[in-house]
């Protein structure tokens, strides 16, 4: 139960964002302004990296190397140049490590800080601060820390420290979203050995604390430097703060810019940075960020969503870089979750109808102009339990689906559609506008209601909202965690209470810690959802960035769609 | 005078109380702010606490209490959103809003007037129609467009200028043209009528009669006359200036309470809100004052009546 | 030594969307140092427009002189440059206007506005010396305790204080000519009687010329020395104010005259002239006044009288002035 925490959390924040974005009324976030946990992996068309499977062995112990790029050989040389990146939001913008409040803020959190592991290019979680961990009972944790970690500025990072840490990031005030979380279920922090700590859980952790750090794919928190905090005071510490990561924060100008420059300490020599000074800047519109890049004021871009990619193609000295499946959405039938009402929903036949009257491919096609099909589940292709043989899109079939709606009397029904906007997905009102269409086709007609993004989720939370409604959510890599929050009985976001056959798996998934097992149950349960149209798909969306021809170069984490990895950018 | 002035702060001090009303209750209305803050399946206790923590679980009028009495020592709460005295987290953009205010004010009021002045007294003649075409157009195009196509043409195609941002005198000049835009065109229109009218009455002929040279016949004795609808209209446009244009912000990456502004009303980040709105508004309320001043001081009618 | 004022043949029209309107069409009068001259007619009739004329001061963009002299202290006003007749204006000819309620400039003190003829024609910037010549001035024209109205601003003084302050200002400058366009149109009864008594005086006084401009006979009777009765834009008839008030030559001049509430004259009501005055876009062949004229002949329709003398400096233009002076 109190596993949803994180997640519900992060989700609210991202709608809270979203009403934000999108006031504006000018083209302005797209994918890239996404949401709040941003994490996912695999398929980034620029970078080669190995597949990794499992994130840990069977026994529930993850080992690993450091994380390693094809390019890891190109390490010798020093930091030079600069670079300005111009993002269309980083909210908060706090600098400091205990405060990072999830996605829109995150190139901050990714460049800075780590804690014990975090996710790789792939965005499989892989060791950072730590070496290894082990779960030997499913209430307890333990981490061998990486010896020989240096802060920004040399000191070395000790035992003592992360665990100075873990209090200060569960105090901070205001909390920073997944601490809240961490807070509620650690019951201590133990430093068990000159190089572990030893975590003790109130109850079983499922999910080997992936829901509890910062972004998805990370575990633990963010660490700092005892010494340095007690030497500049709470208060110079919120503007000249410590850490770990490939970047050292130099000037946070809240509402205008961070400055980062290189750590040429960074433990993982390939991921020292390349270049010495990165700024990014805060420009929210997509229209004055590509005239940036054409005036050379910025050298990277996000948030390029497809017309306006189209326009840049012509331009030689930019190039446009993407990275597949960032965000998803799909239409719930919000009816299914009250066991008194007798909609038409219940009616498998009917919720398979209205799934074949849709035409994905003329949706990224025509009006998106990117993206792809994708199945008709809260699912990414990278997320655990994912099987692209067993989840495939559905092909439109019109006949069909009339025959269908026949079968399940629904001819002539009406339904509200909730309509939103949403930064971790773009256009969303225009999709709802095309399903509706599609819908009108097999004699359903649809009512699309829009509304404030605040209130939409007030309505959600009290389960006002009847008929239809989209959700968007940016990539997630555990498939288990998607699970539990939209389909087990009771949550604040299922629409499948009264599915028995699922309820039963996620019983036993939340009492199963091996991976591998967990996987199998993911799958079981995404299968179960799948086969019995509980969603209808919306394209799966990329995020796209413009850079300019000072950029050799730049790997980014496959599935995020916030700016990464500039650790790793080549002029 | 004294009595106008007297009458004219007891309004603002009245004015600026309900204010304090409103903007308390109206916060409050936009939502219930913890459910922002924490997730639908906390527990009731897990709710009450948080209440609590924020101040949130007092009777309302209790709580209007902590906030007029916050407002007189300057403690208007801690944002819910950033953790920093709201006070803080505001005064560090309202100054940016301010700079931009100004420069968009000093375009528009020089820009109108000095366009409207020229199309009054050269009434039908080329000049006039062509600022009676660019008032129209100031009027009818958005001011985002406006920025939009001073971005491609100054940035982009010239490079005089950079995109975006806030660093130099050059960073104010496109996004204080783009704000000021509509309201330049609407003192153009306000001027040109105003002054026309004004060239018409019989104290601009006996003043010319007497010999006054022609500038001194426009300047002093027209436009003095013209100038209180002028600055009636001026003082509403001020508003929009002071109050942080989201698009123009949005737009030129102005590091203002605009956008601040909007994501604290969607988080319902109530004292943020409740900062914003109630020093914004008191801040124009003032500068109101500040105006009906000037009208006495232009007009002896009304100082002396 | 020339006249002081000489118009010849003076020529003003308005272009307007539907014709030229002829407004001054024609007018020559002349006038003296010391003396009188009462210009009466209807509105419309072209009094205004001819003192405008005089000071080139136009309204902007349809009114324009065509033709004639104006002749000031032997000078044509109408060759010089505009910066000059600028220069001229409110200095050696003056103007007091029609409604003192709107003729001062509200915003500004009545020393402020007294000050202006003083720093534009005799550049006196001297702070002390402006005071003393306002305050003057004030006393001048019988405004009581000048030193605090100096300070006042328009709205704090009656009508009569304010046509006085407006007077105050057209003497300043010692001016040779005085026009005074309908002075008393806007007052009182009573003060209209005033503020004429201080125009006369301050006439004799300063020794100016004065052009009186009124649509009242009974005011001319009281103030002029000789009179000229305008009708669409020409003057019908000229002459010393006991000649047109003792043998009116021209029937308008004589319908004038009936207009003029008389004591012990027993009539039902007060006389008016029928009809309306011509539109000067559209003039009819013959006489402009035919068609009101009670004494109308068939050849007043399309013959146009010419202009008739009787004696040195009496002038009527209609066609029956002869036996006109006779009855």
């Amino acid at each position: 139960m109190e596993r949803d925490n994180y997640w519900t959390r992060n989700m609210r924040r991202r709608i809270g964002r979203r009403g934000f974005l999108q006031t504006s009324g000018v083209a302005a976030t797209g994918l890239a302004a996404a949401a709040a946990f941003g994490c996912g992996s695999d398929d980034d068309d620029e970078t080669t990296t190995a597949t990794a499977t499992g994130t840990a062995s069977a026994t529930g112990t993850a080992t690993g190397s450091a994380t390693g790029t094809s390019t890891a050989s190109a390490t010798a040389a020093k930091p030079a140049g600069s670079i300005k990146v111009s993002v269309a939001t980083l909210q908060e913008q706090s600098a400091s490590p205990f405060f990072q409040t999830g996605g829109l803020s995150s190139p901050i959190y990714f460049h800075a800080y780590e804690g014990f592991f975090g996710g790789d290019l792939a965005a499989k979680s892989t060791p950072r601060l730590a070496l290894s961990m082990e779960q030997p009972e499913p209430t307890t944790i333990t981490f061998k820390l990486r010896p020989g970690v240096k802060f920004w500025d040399g000191t070395d990072v000790t035992a003592e420290d992360i665990k100075w840490s873990f209090d200060a990031y569960v105090g901070n005030n205001p909390p920073a979203p997944p601490s809240a979380k961490i807070k509620n279920s650690v019951t201590s922090v133990d430093i068990t050995g000159t190089d572990t700590i030893t975590i003790k859980f109130k109850t079983p952790v499922v999910f080997q604390m992936e829901e509890m750090g910062v972004t998805g794919v990370s575990r633990g928190w963010p660490v700092s430097s005892r010494a340095h905090y007690e030497k500049v005071g709470a208060e110079g510490f919120k503007s000249q703060p410590m850490g770990t990561g490939p970047f050292a924060v130099k000037e946070n100008k809240v509402g205008q810019y961070i400055d980062l420059v290189a750590n040429e300490l960074y433990w993982n020599k390939a991921w020292v940075p390349r270049v010495q000074n990165v700024r990014l800047n805060i420009v929210p519109d997509q229209q004055t960020r590509i005239a940036q890049i054409k005036t050379g004021e910025a050298d990277i871009i996000e948030g390029i969503i497809g017309p306006a990619a189209e326009t840049l193609k012509n331009e030689s000295s930019i190039k446009i870089v993407k990275t597949d499946n960032t965000a998803q959405m799909t239409v719930r039938f919000q009816d299914l979750w009250d066991p008194a009402t007798t909609s038409v929903q219940k009616d498998p036949r009917f919720r398979e109808a209205m799934k074949l009257a849709v035409d994905q491919e003329s949706i990224a096609k025509n009006l998106l102009k990117l993206g792809a099909p994708g199945p008709d589940i809260l699912v990414f292709p990278n997320s655990t339990g994912y099987d692209a043989n067993m989840f495939k899109p559905l092909k439109r079939d019109v006949a069909k689906a009339k025959d269908l709606i026949k079968q399940a009397g629904a001819e002539g029904q009406e339904f509200r559609l909730g309509s939103y906007s949403s930064s971790s997905y773009p256009m969303i009102p225009e999709i709802m506008q095309a399903y509706a269409s599609f819908w009108k086709e097999i004699g359903i007609n649809t009512k699309i209601e829009t509304k404030e993004s605040g209130a939409y989720f007030t309505d959600f939370q009290a389960k006002t909202p009847r008929g239809l409604g989209p959700i968007s959510f940016p990539n997630f890599s555990n498939g288990g965690i998607l699970l539990v929050t939209y389909y087990k009985k009771g949550g604040a976001y299922a629409t499948t209470d009264n599915d028995d056959e699922i309820q039963a798996l996620i019983g036993k998934l939340e009492t199963e810690i091996d991976p591998k097992a967990q996987e199998e149950l993911i799958k079981q349960g995404l299968k179960l959802a799948y086969d019995k149209h509980y969603f209808i798909a919306a394209p799966y969306v990329e995020s796209q960035w413009a850079i300019s021809s000072k950029i050799k170069s730049w790997e980014r984490q496959a599935g995020l769609p916030y700016v990464n990895s500039l650790q790793t950018v080549t002029l | 005078m004294t009595g106008y002035i007297v009458s004219r702060l007891i309004q603002t001090l009245v004015t600026i109380v309900g204010i304090s009303v409103v903007v308390f209750f109206l916060a409050r209305l936009s939502g219930d702010a913890t459910a922002l803050l924490i997730p639908p399946e906390a527990t009731a206790e897990d709710r009450e606490a948080l209440k609590e923590s924020l101040g949130l679980d007092d009777p309302l009028p209790v709580q209007y209490g902590i906030f007029v009495k916050g407002i007189i020592t300057g403690d208007f709460g801690d944002s819910f959103r950033f953790g920093e005295p709201a006070l803080d987290v505001f005064l560090d953009r309202f100054p940016n809003t301010l700079k931009l205010a100004a420069a968009s004010a000093v375009v528009a009021l020089l820009g109108g007037v000095s366009v409207g002045v020229l199309g009054a007294i050269r009434a039908g003649g080329f000049v006039d129609r062509l600022t009676t075409v660019i008032a129209l157009l100031g009027q009818a195009i958005p001011s985002f467009l406006i920025g939009i196509m001073l971005i491609l043409f100054f940035a982009v195609e010239l490079r005089w200028l950079p995109t975006s941002g806030m660093a130099g005198p050059k960073t104010f000049i496109m996004p204080a043209i783009a704000s000021a835009w509509y309201s330049m065109a609407a003192l153009t229109r306000m001027t040109r009528s105003s002054m026309l009218d004004v060239m018409e009455t019989d104290y601009i002929r006996l003043a010319r009669l007497k010999g006054v040279p022609e500038r001194a016949v426009i300047w002093k004795h027209a436009f003095r006359n013209a100038l209180v609808p002028i600055l009636s209209l001026f003082s509403l446009q001020i508003i929009f200036f002071v109050s942080g244009s989201v698009v123009i912000e949005q737009i030129f990456a102005w590091p203002g309470i605009g956008q601040l502004t909007i994501q604290a009303i969607f988080s319902r980040d109530y004292p943020l809100v409740q900062t914003i709105v109630f020093v914004t508004s008191t801040f124009l309320v003032l500068l109101n004052l500040g105006v009906d001043l000037l009208y006495a001081v232009i007009d002896p009618r009304i100082r002396l009546a | 030594m020339p006249p002081l004022l000489e118009v010849k043949n003076l020529q003003t029209h308005f272009i307007t969307r539907s014709g030229v309107a002829r407004a001054v069409d024609g007018v020559t009068f002349s006038l003296e140092r010391g003396q009188t001259l009462g210009l009466v007619g209807e509105s419309g009739s072209g009094k205004s427009v001819t003192c405008s004329s005089i000071v080139r001061l136009l309204p902007k963009g349809s009114g324009r002189i065509v033709g004639g002299e104006v002749l000031f202290e032997g000078r044509n006003l109408l060759d010089i440059s505009e910066n000059e007749m600028r220069r001229i204006r409110g200095s050696q000819i003056s103007f007091v206007t029609q409604d003192p309620m709107t003729s001062l400039n509200p915003v500004y003190s009545i020393g402020n506005q007294m000050e202006e003829p003083l720093r534009y024609h005799q550049g006196m910037r001297n702070h002390g010396q402006l005071h003393a010549k306002v305050v003057e001035a004030l006393t001048q024209v019988g405004i009581p305790s000048p030193e605090r109205r100096v300070k006042d601003y328009p709205h704090q003084l009656s009508g009569g204080q304010r046509q006085r302050v407006v007077t105050a200002m057209a003497i300043e400058c010692q001016p040779s000519l005085l026009i005074a366009d309908e002075p008393t149109t806007a007052l009182d009864v009573t003060v209209q009687i005033q503020i004429l008594r201080l125009l006369k005086d301050v006439q004799k006084e300063l020794n100016l010329g004065m052009i009186l401009v009124t649509h009242d006979l009974s005011v001319i009777a009281r103030t002029c020395d000789k009179v000229a009765v305008m009708y669409a834009g020409r003057i019908v008839e000229e002459g010393p104010i006991d000649e047109i008030f003792a043998r009116p030559r021209h029937p308008y001049t004589r319908s004038l005259m009936r207009a003029i509430p008389q004591i012990g004259r027993k009539e039902d009501r007060l006389y008016s002239i029928p009809g309306q005055p011509p539109d000067v876009r559209r003039l009819p062949q013959g006489c402009p006044f035919a068609p009101r004229c009670p004494d109308v002949i068939d050849r007043c329709t399309h013959e146009a009288p010419t202009e008739q003398f009787f004696g040195s400096n009496h002038r009527a233009r209609c066609l029956r002035a002869e036996e006109m002076g006779a009855s």
